[in-house]
């Protein structure tokens, strides 16, 4: 039997009643909007935004941009090779970090982490990484190990371990229980399931996350110099306070190449991993 | 050659899927397990080995209490025990030839073992000549998720063959399989059994796969053993009970599909 579609919107029927549009706000909502709205005014009104500067700023970025033309080649040797130790920075972090993100990996996902509390510790020592921004560990370790490279370089290390760690615990959790099932019922010992099994299965995504990572890391080893972490940051930070600006120049059209270059490498050896 | 006793096994949702399950099997015996879509029997086999954890009961398997074995008696019988997946659970991403190497790491566990290319010569060799028995030698070099269905679970099979096992546990080998394919494996899963005189238990749900294959049939429906009993005696009306509608006090029983399994981590 056919239904009457028409029936529905008869007279005769009672028609549902339609939902309220409004609903009124809980109060939790109310007090979040409330405080969102406090830190707003009070930031405007507190810290003496002075909006004059607003208008004087298309005048100083043209005294930027007029003095940085044309940039200065002179030093160019010398900031390759800055340009060239921040990518060092950024390869030997992100590769010490991708290889202590795998142990950490294993300790913090739930089908693979010897105890409960393993895992919980893991994920909070990787979160707590995560937490404190990159550049608050780069004043740390500059503190710890003194100006220059290394101190990038634990960075980066750091960095990574915390953003590859959580990540491939992710990816190993969602790995299926079958095949695991399948080595366990041959009498396989754990090290063998985990290394015969679950590493090749998270291997695609792993490559995968150590390009991006190591895209992130170039990027991040550049700002790094700013607080004397080594690299090109160093001489940006210095052509800056020197208002050198044709040099500054220079060091940003070379960060921008790197960056880029980086970039399109990452993106080629992920699409193919994705592909292949 | 396999006993259990009492044999019961509740789900953390609970649901029942064993009630007190009372199976023999002896040594070169072929067993099928007949049942309907989540009746128990794949829970029945899996808790055989304790890749499931049985709520109650004994399992006895080759003289080895396995519900009272520590993990490396445990261990020790698993690696007697071949496994047969609906799944076939090869590990994709890399080769058919590391996924017969791993065959054997119940009996040698070191770090070269893991994959083929680091296994010894031996193990490479042996794996060969497994492959070579399922006629899929040809397919060594060949990444395991490039496979058809059948070569995948042949591939299951050398896998299988490597660990020498006593005893082959083998849950619907061929439901994922096309019905020319599934009739390949069967026959060559049969003649493995027979010719290395190995103890079989295998769950099917057909009839027609069951007549065709098995001798001696247990039928479980709702978790319990209702039928046990010669293929060639037992008539179709006999076995259409097994396919009746359930009428539990449990509601519906639940299939054990695949998200159901680990309850203990990796062991």
């Amino acid at each position: 039997m056919r239904t009457d579609l028409r029936a529905s919107g008869d007279d005769t029927a009672p028609s549902p009643v339609a939902p309220p549009r409004w609903r009124r706000p809980s109060a939790p909502n109310v007090l979040v909007a409330g405080v969102v709205a406090a830190l707003v005014v009070h930031g405007f009104v507190g810290t003496g935004i002075d909006p004059s500067r607003l208008l004087q700023a298309p005048g100083r970025t043209f005294d930027f941009l007029s003095k940085s033309f044309p940039p200065a080649l002179d030093r160019a040797p010398n900031l390759g090779l800055a340009m060239l130790e921040t990518l060092e920075i950024a390869l030997i972090g992100t590769i010490l970090g991708i290889i202590l993100s795998l142990p950490a990996a294993l300790l913090a996902a739930d089908n693979t982490a010897p105890h409960r509390a393993v895992a919980v510790l893991t994920r909070s020592a990787l979160t707590t990484m995560r937490s404190i921004p990159d550049l608050v560990w780069a004043l740390i370790f500059v503190v710890s190990v003194g100006l220059g490279p290394l101190a990038g370089i634990l960075t980066i290390t750091i960095d990574v371990l915390a953003f590859a760690g959580r990540f491939f615990a992710e990816r190993i959790e969602e790995i299926e229980p079958g095949p695991v099932e399948a080595l366990r019922s041959t009498g396989a010992g754990r090290l063998a399931v985990i290394f015969g099994a679950i590493v090749p299965t998270a291997f695609p995504s792993l490559t995968g996350t150590s390009m991006y990572s190591l895209e992130k890391s170039v990027r991040g080893a550049v700002v790094l110099g700013l607080v004397g972490a080594g690299g090109i940051g160093v001489e940006l930070n210095v052509a800056f306070q020197l208002r050198q600006f044709d040099t500054a120049l220079t060091i940003i059209v070379m960060i921008l190449v790197v960056v880029l270059l980086v970039e399109r490498l990452s993106t080629h050896v992920r699409t193919r991993l994705i592909s292949g | 050659m396999i006993s259990t006793t009492g044999l019961t096994k509740r789900y953390p949702d609970g649901t029942l899927a064993l009630r007190e399950v009372d199976l023999h099997v002896a040594e070169g015996e072929a067993v099928v397990l007949l049942g309907s879509n989540g009746s128990g029997k794949s829970t029945l086999l899996r808790c055989l080995t304790r890749l499931l954890e049985p709520t109650s009961g004994t399992v006895h398997l080759g003289g080895v209490d396995v519900t009272a074995a520590d993990r490396a008696t445990l261990r020790a019988v698993r690696r007697r025990v071949g496994v047969v997946f609906q799944h076939i659970n090869l590990v994709d991403h890399i080769s058919v030839l590391s996924n017969v190497v791993q065959g054997n790491l119940g009996h040698d566990g070191r770090a070269r073992q893991w994959l083929a290319p680091t296994a010894t010569a031996a193990v490479r060799d042996r794996a060969m000549a497994c492959l070579e028995r399922v006629r899929v030698a040809d397919l060594a070099t060949k990444r395991a998720d490039q496979l058809s269905g059948g070569q995948r679970q042949r591939v299951a099979l050398a896998r299988l063959l490597i660990q020498r096992p006593d005893v082959v546990l083998a849950d619907e080998p061929v439901a994922a399989l096309d019905p020319r394919a599934g009739r390949e494996v069967m026959d060559l899963l049969w003649e493995i059994v027979e010719q290395d005189g190995l103890t079989l238990v295998c769950t099917l749900h057909q009839l027609e796969l069951a007549r065709a294959y098995g001798r001696r049939l247990v039928g479980v429906r709702d978790g319990r053993q209702i039928i046990d009993g010669d293929l060639a005696t037992l008539s179709d009306d006999e076995l259409a009970a097994l396919y009746a509608l359930e009428t539990t006090d449990d509601g519906p029983e639940v299939a054990p599909t695949r998200s159901v399994i680990p309850e203990e981590q990796v062991s």
